[in-house]
C-alpha cells in the first residue's frame, strides 16, 4: 500500500460531505507536499493535521453533541495509530531501516579498570569504570549522540549498575574528529578494609563485563561494544 | 470608529489564508506555501487544516472558487467581503499591537 493510498483511506475519517467536496484536492496537495518535503517531517505534519482537522471538520459539519465529540476523539486516535503503522509499513516496504549507529561513530580507544571512589563506612570502595573515545566516522558534523553502559558480573545476566551520558560532546563533533574520553562508571562496587590491590586479588572478587550502547536522538539504543573491565586500579 | 464582530472574526489560520490570497488567486498548494512563507515557517498547513479553513471561508463568503489553473487545480480568490474582513482583522491586530507596545511587552520599534 503506498503512502497516497493510506492517506486516501484515512480521508474516510472526515465527514462524508467534506470528503466529497475536498477529498480529491486534499490528495493532490498530499502528493505535492510529499514531493517537496523530507519523509520524516512530512508524516509528522500529516499526523498532526489529521488529528486536528478531523475533529474540526466533524464539529463544523453539525452541532456538537457529547457522543459526537467522543467519535471525534476516537477518529483522531485511529488516525494517529493508522498513520504511524502505515509509515512503519511504507518504510519497511521500501527497504528502509533505521540508520546504524556504526555509520556515525566507532570506538577508537577503550580504557577500563577499577576506580577508587572514596571510603564507604570507613572502607575503600572500588567501582568498575570504562573510558571510551569515539570517532565521528560520518562525513557530517555529529550531535545528539547519547551513550549508556550496563555493567554485569561475569556469569550473571542481571545489571550490576549502569551509567548514562546525555551527549558525547558539548557542541557538535566534526567529521573524523575524536571525542574526549567518555567515562562511564557503575554505582556498585566492592568495599573492604584491605588495600586496593588486595581487594582486586580477593578470592570472592568477580570480574565485571560492560556493554556500551549509543543512539542518536530518539532512535533505538544500539550496542557499540562489550568489554571485560581490566582488573587494575585507575585514576 | 469601525467595530469588528468578534464572533465573525477569522481564526489565526483563516487570516493567514486571507492574507495569502490578498495579492491574487491561488490554488491550495500555493496557499500552503505562501502561509509557510508569511509565517516565517512557523505555520505549516496540512491538507485537512487548509480545507477546513477554506470551507469555512467559502461558507462565510470571504473567498470564492475561481477557474481552475492550467493543471486543473482548484483555485480560490478573495471576495470584496473577504478583503474587508482581512483589512478589519489587520486593523484589530494593529490596535492590539499598539497596546502590547504601550504596556512594554514588546519594545517599540
Amino acid at each position: 500500500m503506498t503512502g497516497e493510498q493510506v492517506y486516501s483511506a484515512l480521508l474516510r475519517l472526515y465527514p462524508r460531505r467534506f470528503r466529497l467536496e475536498y477529498g480529491d484536492a486534499m490528495v493532490e496537495i498530499f502528493r505535492e507536499a510529499r514531493r517537496d518535503a523530507a519523509p520524516g517531517t512530512f508524516w509528522l505534519m500529516i499526523v498532526g493535521d489529521l488529528c486536528r482537522s478531523v475533529c474540526q471538520a466533524h464539529v463544523r459539519d453539525r452541532e456538537p453533541a457529547l457522543t459526537h465529540l467522543w467519535r471525534c476523539a476516537l477518529a483522531a486516535v485511529i488516525a494517529h495509530a493508522v498513520v504511524i503503522g502505515s509509515v512503519a509499513g511504507v518504510v519497511a516496504a521500501s527497504g528502509g531501516s533505521p540508520r546504524a549507529i556504526s555509520e556515525d561513530v566507532r570506538v577508537s580507544h577503550v580504557h577500563s579498570g577499577w576506580l577508587a571512589v572514596g571510603r564507604n563506612d570507613g572502607r575503600d570502595k572500588l567501582v568498575p569504570t570504562i573510558a571510551v573515545t569515539l570517532e565521528n566516522v560520518s562525513d557530517a558534523a555529529l550531535d545528539g549522540v547519547h551513550l549508556t553502559a550496563v555493567f554485569r558480573l561475569v556469569g550473571e545476566t542481571e545489571s550490576w549498575g549502569d551509567a548514562y551520558i546525555p551527549s558525547i560532546t558539548a557542541d557538535s563533533l566534526a567529521p573524523h574528529a575524536l571525542t574526549m574520553p567518555l567515562i562511564l562508571q557503575s554505582g556498585l562496587g566492592y568495599t573492604g578494609t584491605e588495600t586496593w590491590d588486595q581487594l582486586l586479588l580477593n578470592s570472592h572478587f568477580v570480574d565485571v563485563r560492560v556493554t556500551v550502547f549509543a543512539k542518536r536522538g530518539a532512535a533505538q539504543w544500539q550496542e557499540i561494544g562489550e568489554w571485560l573491565v581490566q582488573r587494575g586500579v585507575v585514576g | 470608529m469601525s467595530t469588528v464582530d468578534i464572533g465573525m472574526a477569522p481564526t489565526r489560520i483563516e487570516f493567514q489564508i486571507l492574507l495569502a490570497l490578498f495579492n491574487g488567486p491561488r490554488h491550495g498548494y500555493g496557499i500552503m506555501q505562501d502561509v509557510e512563507e508569511i509565517s516565517g515557517g512557523e505555520i505549516r498547513l496540512g491538507p485537512g487544516t487548509l480545507y477546513t479553513g477554506i470551507k469555512r471561508l467559502v461558507e462565510s463568503g470571504d473567498i470564492e472558487e475561481c477557474a481552475a489553473d492550467a493543471e486543473r487545480r482548484r483555485c480560490y480568490r478573495l471576495t470584496s467581503l473577504g478583503k474587508t474582513q482581512a483589512a478589519e482583522e489587520a486593523q484589530r491586530l494593529s490596535a492590539l499591537l499598539r497596546v502590547v507596545r504601550k504596556r512594554g511587552l514588546l519594545a517599540a520599534s
